[in-house]
């Protein structure tokens, strides 16, 4: 009766055992990740910010791995002969040359110079107008503009779900048995965010190990003063070099590309684009959403005295005198902003294909 | 002392077995189930008339003549809502193609026995779940409904040609988008939906001319190419965002 008793509560102690481990156990959706990939350890340089990982995409030596090999990889353009490295090349901070419209793969150009990728993890939105509500949701853009890699993403999909390759690799890092379009988002995104500078001369000379020319420290003193450069109160000063705010700085009187106004659908938006980090900015001409200025000493005389007075101008130009920089203050400015330069950044081999 | 050790396990043994269900019953009942599974299905259709695509063969009210080529629509976050005002929230995703009946159900799972007065979904997607594209299942950008140049889900399509005034064939572009076009839709059951241990089955009709008449009809000489990309789109978002509750009647519970 004794051993009656003991083997019953035995079977049902085992059998609560089992309801436990297995009762609760979801069955896996394909975007979470699979157990026994190795974390990838963002490197932030002294003088940049933490970054913050988005919970729904955590960074994998796998998915970034992943991520780097679709980033040059012509398989996501229409025809296959064009990557995203394509026009976003390391020498040039990942922007494309010295060309101010990227040509697509039917021949066409755009009408937005191609944006650096550069610290792109300190930043919510992406495209010069913001449209993109997050570096994931980036990805899909260039693959399916006409004007650039025209795409479609079934034809992504059945091409990488066909490949000998690529199955395996996405299943290694997301799981699931079939590659999914979030999939190649999230393994982008997460090789983009290891794409992070801050190495140039003004972050040594930061760190104590370099120091200025005299000029380059003028430079700097103009960048700052609200009377001459007034650069900081937008591309604020250290670390990102930009407040990523949208601001209509003149360009045109009457805005050809309305730019954010397309995103918000807000008129008082009209004109206004993301302003750019200037972490590498003499690699990154031509200059402005639409690269119509081919050097730096352009871009400073708009703000020095080019700008226009149109509707939905930003309230520091409108305030501002016009002419308060004179030559040798440009070339001043030009001088602190070639500081900016990281050339550790632009040879780094674990960003070359 | 023994029988106190087996009737602790066994109770371990139910609340193992219990734990995990998301909806409880309210009243344990012995003989039939605690839930029942309910479909809700949506029956696309143009003032009783079946949905056939590209046939130039419905009148809006407005008495354009037009077609239909594609005609899509997210139905997401069903509520089967208790006259109590509780519910139970299905958590749901879906997109609605007029075109492939497969995609014209949704799935309610093991819902809770219980009399339900009121059926609330969404057109569209919430704010939180409306600005990645790194999403799956027919959240999928491979399935066209995200724009990938301000991010966010197109929450209705139809797209179509009509007659212009001169008799002309011209294209009809109907994109209902951003989150100002977010819409609840609420639909009382005059005959509530009485779970009880047996499957259920809701039956909708969405009646697309519906869509053209709120508050005034809907010209296509006028309105043929509302793509939310504007302000200037805004009425005819405001108009579409309540023309919605009168496009979907409830056709009958099974």
């Amino acid at each position: 009766m004794n051993k009656l008793n003991k083997l019953i509560i035995a079977s049902l102690a085992g059998f609560c055992f089992i309801l436990f481990i297995v009762g609760c156990k979801k069955s896996q959706s394909p975007d979470e990740q699979v157990a026994g990939l190795t974390p990838y350890v963002l490197q932030i340089p002294n003088g940049l910010p933490p970054m913050d990982i988005p919970a729904s995409n955590p960074m994998t030596e796998e998915g970034v791995a992943l991520g780097k090999q679709l980033f040059f990889d012509p398989i996501l353009s229409g025809d296959n002969t064009m990557s995203c490295a394509s026009c976003h090349k390391q020498s040039f901070s990942f922007s494309d040359s010295s060309v101010q419209f990227s040509t697509g793969i039917d021949k066409l150009i755009g009408t937005r110079n191609a944006m650096p990728l550069v610290n792109l993890g300190y930043q919510k939105q992406f495209f010069w107008d913001g449209g993109a509500a997050d570096l994931e949701s980036q990805v899909i853009g260039p693959i399916q503009n006409p004007v650039e890699m025209h795409e479609d993403l079934n034809n992504v999909l059945a091409e990488l779900n066909a490949h000998p390759t690529y199955p395996a690799l996405f299943k290694r890092v997301f799981g699931g048995d079939k590659i999914g379009t979030a999939m190649i988002m999230k393994a982008i995104a997460q090789f983009e965010r290891t794409l992070i500078s801050g190495n140039s001369k003004y972050d040594q000379v930061k760190a104590g190990t370099a120091s200025f020319t005299p000029q380059e420290l003028r430079g700097l003193s103009w960048y700052t003063d609200m009377k001459k450069g007034d650069c900081a109160h937008c591309h604020v000063i250290g670390s990102t070099f930009s407040d990523f705010e949208y601001r209509n700085t003149g360009l045109d009187s009457i805005p050809v590309d309305i730019g954010r106004g397309r995103i918000t659908l807000n008129p008082t938006d009209d004109g206004k684009f993301k302003t750019p980090s200037l972490r590498n900015i003499a690699l990154t001409g031509p200059y402005m959403h639409d690269g119509r200025f081919k050097t730096l000493e352009e871009c400073i005389q708009h703000y020095n005295i080019g700008f226009k007075y149109t509707a939905n101008l930003d309230p520091n130009l409108d305030n501002i005198k016009k002419g308060r920089l004179n030559p040798a203050d440009v070339q001043d400015i030009i001088a602190f902003l070639n500081t900016l330069t990281d050339t550790e950044f632009i040879t780094n081999p674990k960003f070359k294909k | 002392m023994n029988f106190i050790k087996i009737t602790c396990l066994a109770f371990i043994a139910f609340v193992s077995l219990t734990a995990c269900k998301k909806k409880t019953t309210e009243e344990p009942a012995k003989a039939i189930p605690s839930t029942a599974n309910v479909d809700l299905l949506f029956s696309n259709e143009v003032d009783g008339q079946p949905i056939e695509f590209g046939k130039m063969q419905y009148t809006n009210a407005a008495g354009n003549m037009y077609q239909i080529d594609l005609l899509k629509y997210y139905v997401t976050n069903v509520k089967l809502v208790r006259a109590d005002s509780t519910f139970v929230s299905l958590e749901n995703y879906d997109l609605i193609n007029a075109a492939d009946l497969s995609t014209c159900v949704i799935n309610g799972l093991n819902i809770p026995n219980g009399t339900y007065t009121k059926i609330v979904f969404n057109i569209g997607l919430p704010q939180d779940r409306n600005h990645t594209g790194a999403q799956d299942g027919d959240l999928e950008p491979a399935k066209g409904m995200i724009w990938d140049w301000n991010t966010g889900y197109v929450f209705f399509k139809h797209e179509g040609k009509f007659k212009n005034s001169t008799n002309q064939t011209k294209s009809l572009v109907f994109h209902f988008a951003t989150d100002r076009a977010f819409t609840i839709v609420e639909m009382p059951l005059t005959a509530p939906l009485v779970v009880n241990g047996v499957d259920k089955k809701v039956l909708f009709k969405f009646n697309l001319n519906k869509l053209y008449t709120t508050p005034t009809n809907v010209d296509f000489n006028v309105d043929y190419n509302r793509q939310s990309s504007s302000n200037q789109d805004f009425p005819w978002m405001d108009n579409l965002k309540l023309s919605f509750y009168d496009a979907f009647i409830l056709d009958r519970i099974e």
